[in-house]
């Protein structure tokens, strides 16, 4: 049974529709990443989950339990907030006990327990600290120790490494994920950031415009973007607008271009947008062969461990991928021949 | 004094070089020239008042000169009688029911305006800062016309079916609360609202999150978030209520005399200034006494 299904979820606002029609189903112990631009709706359906805002239909289920009307306090969710949310009037150790004390947990086991996660999250001893006194990443360890002081039903953060730097933001995403996979919490984080879901999630749901656009994991999201605005978002593609010509051929500015399938009926004139991710383009020296798709270098930027290629074909933009050595091969030459694997090339 | 000139330019030193090219003999004195007139003020207006009152307080009563004459405890020996030791009491209960009706006024009035948009905000606190144009004799007089028998709130009552007859609504130690709230809650509203309106609003439903019921959140967040300024607030309020005099005189029986008119009774009516400027010794102690009570609660 899937721990968390939501079920044809609504809500506007006047009439703005944050999110629209949701069908989602999350699986128990899972790690879920909403992806999405800022103000796709990704904050919303989480804070909808949370209990903090009413949605304006559909249902919300946990574990087969209809949740839609119980309150925020009563869910048990626990939420880590972009802002964290520190209570600034009490210490380390009180903020992290706060939930323990509305359920009337006993003193000895509560200050027992709130040492254990202080542990849990490498940082023993600093339970006296006032919250102003710690760092950033202290913070954010405090705020995941008292969000697993709920020993909650699920877990929510919603953008809560936004504000760091990139090297603890990584650090941070490897802890949370290690933690989670330990304690095997349902987990849901909303990120606008394509490498933190990609490289965190077991399952990214790619949401644009109050809508979900693609559930997968994160290979197949990136491999098999269900549109152009997923093949757009989710790393860098070249979107090319072509007929399919037959079950595995498409035909671009009138060059044809063969593909394992193009996942269509051959119906000729069907238009369609071939997505090609800058490494699944190869580039060679033309060898004079009448077919070839001729490109114009116009710009290089060799990035240490790939070198990119901008190139103008037909009027068009294309955008390569290629190892140093390969480009070493090819250096000085103004126009180059360009194939498409056949294989990682998909049409949309 | 070339230690504090080392000073001034080691804290300041972009202040020092850059904005104010002087010589730092003469940078110090501008400054010790621009403190000679805070200190004149408090002398003026503040110290000298204070002397003449500790003069005033240890004179011999004397008939015939008003501020009384000669050098005597007895004003203070006088302090502990049965008049002045229950109007004080009744200050201090006036003052922490004025505080409590006040604060739980004003706390959940600021949370909601500070929950609106800027244009709702700032014509609430204008609405709110307006009420301090108010003279206290003009906001006494107004209460009485509203808690009268013939024109007063009473009368709305009757017509909403909630009363029978029309009454008289004051003298009574309610009109004199409903007074006093009025007169300061705009001192408590604006002691609370910029910190409220500081306060992150995730912080509320971090709390809800983690299991609180809205009220207790409200009360673990707001009001224990607050308590400095929930601090302050009571430490204006009871201070101005200490001092109060129209208020209970036109609102109030007798018995709702505050220290404030006791005070004024014993110097104009009983013509005994030395007692009364003890009295007002003794008033000014208990206010600092509360201020500083409460510094230390709001701390902790």
């Amino acid at each position: 049974m899937s721990h968390l299904r939501i079920e044809r979820l609504n809500k506007s606002f006047g009439s703005f529709r944050a999110v629209e029609d949701i069908d989602l189903e999350i699986a128990e112990g899972s790690f879920v990443c909403f992806l999405g631009p800022s103000g796709c709706g990704k904050t919303t359906l989480m804070r909808i989950i949370a209990g903090l805002e009413q949605p304006s239909g559909g249902r919300i289920m946990v574990r087969g339990a209809d949740i839609t009307r119980k309150h925020v306090h009563e869910r048990n969710f626990a939420m880590i907030f972009q802002s964290l949310a520190l209570f600034p009037h009490l210490n380390v150790a009180d903020n992290i006990a706060y939930t323990l004390r509305m359920r009337g947990v006993p003193r000895m086991t509560l200050e027992a327990r709130v040492d254990e996660l202080l542990a849990l999250v490498d940082l023993p001893d600093i339970g006296r600290r006032r919250v102003d006194e710690l760092s950033g990443g202290q913070k954010q360890r405090v705020a995941i120790a008292r969000a697993l002081a709920q020993d909650p039903t699920l877990f929510l953060m919603d953008e809560p490494f936004s504000a760091l730097d990139a090297k603890l933001r990584d650090h941070l995403q490897i802890e949370i994920r290690s933690l989670q996979k330990t304690l095997n919490i349902t987990t849901i984080f909303v990120t606008h950031d394509q490498r933190e879901a990609m490289t965190i999630a077991d399952v990214i749901v790619v949401m644009a415009d109050g809508r979900i656009q693609q559930v997968g994991t994160p290979n197949e999201v990136y491999r098999r973007p269900a549109n152009a605005f997923v093949a757009g978002f989710i790393g860098r593609s070249n979107l090319l607008p072509v007929e399919i010509a037959d079950a595995r051929t498409v035909s671009w500015k009138g060059r044809p271009i063969t593909l394992h399938t193009t996942g269509r009926a051959a119906a000729a004139d069907q238009h369609a947008t071939l997505c090609a991710r800058p490494e699944n383009l190869a580039l060679s020296v033309p060898d004079g062969a009448n077919d070839a798709l001729l490109a114009q270098v116009d710009l290089v930027r060799e990035v240490g461990s790939e070198v990119e290629v901008h190139l103008r074909c037909a009027g068009e933009r294309l955008l390569a991928s290629i190892t140093p050595a390969v480009w070493e091969r090819l250096q000085g030459q103004r126009e180059l021949a360009v194939t498409f694997d056949p294989a990682r090339c998909v049409v949309l | 004094m070339s230690q504090s000139a080392t000073d001034i330019h080691t804290t300041h030193p972009k202040a020092a070089t850059a904005v104010h090219p002087l010589p730092k003999s003469r940078l110090l004195g501008l400054q010790a020239g621009l403190l000679i007139w805070p200190v004149l003020f408090l002398v003026a207006l503040f110290l000298t008042p204070l002397l003449l009152l500790i003069r005033t307080s240890l004179a011999q009563t004397d008939p015939a000169v008003f501020q009384g004459t000669g050098f005597s405890t007895e004003a203070f020996s006088q302090l502990f009688q049965p008049l002045i030791l229950q109007s004080l009491g009744f200050s201090i209960l006036l003052a922490v029911a004025v505080s409590a009706v006040t604060i739980a006024a004003a706390l959940p009035a600021a949370y909601l305006v500070s929950r609106l948009g800027r244009f709702g905000q700032t014509w609430w606190l204008i609405a709110i800062l307006s009420t301090l144009a108010l003279s206290e004799v003009l906001i006494a007089f107004s209460w009485q016309v509203l808690l009268s028998h013939r024109a007063g709130l009473s009368n709305v009552m009757v017509f909403l079916g909630i009363m029978d007859a029309p009454v008289s609504l004051s003298p009574h130690m309610g009109a004199v609360v409903a007074c006093m709230v009025y007169f300061v809650f705009p001192f408590t509203f604006l002691t609370l609202f910029p910190a409220l309106s500081r306060l992150d609003r995730s912080l509320f439903e971090a709390a809800q999150t983690m299991g609180a019921a809205p009220l207790r959140a409200f009360f673990d967040i707001y009001v224990r978030a607050l308590k400095p300024q929930i601090g302050a607030s009571i430490a204006i309020t009871s201070v101005i209520t200490l001092g109060a005099f129209v208020p209970p005189l036109v609102l109030g029986r007798p018995a709702h005399w505050t220290i404030g008119v006791v005070i004024n009774e014993v110097a104009l009516s009983g013509q005994n200034l030395p007692f009364a400027a003890a009295i007002a010794i003794l008033v000014i102690f208990l206010s600092l006494t509360i201020i500083a009570g409460i510094g230390r609660l709001a701390r902790h």
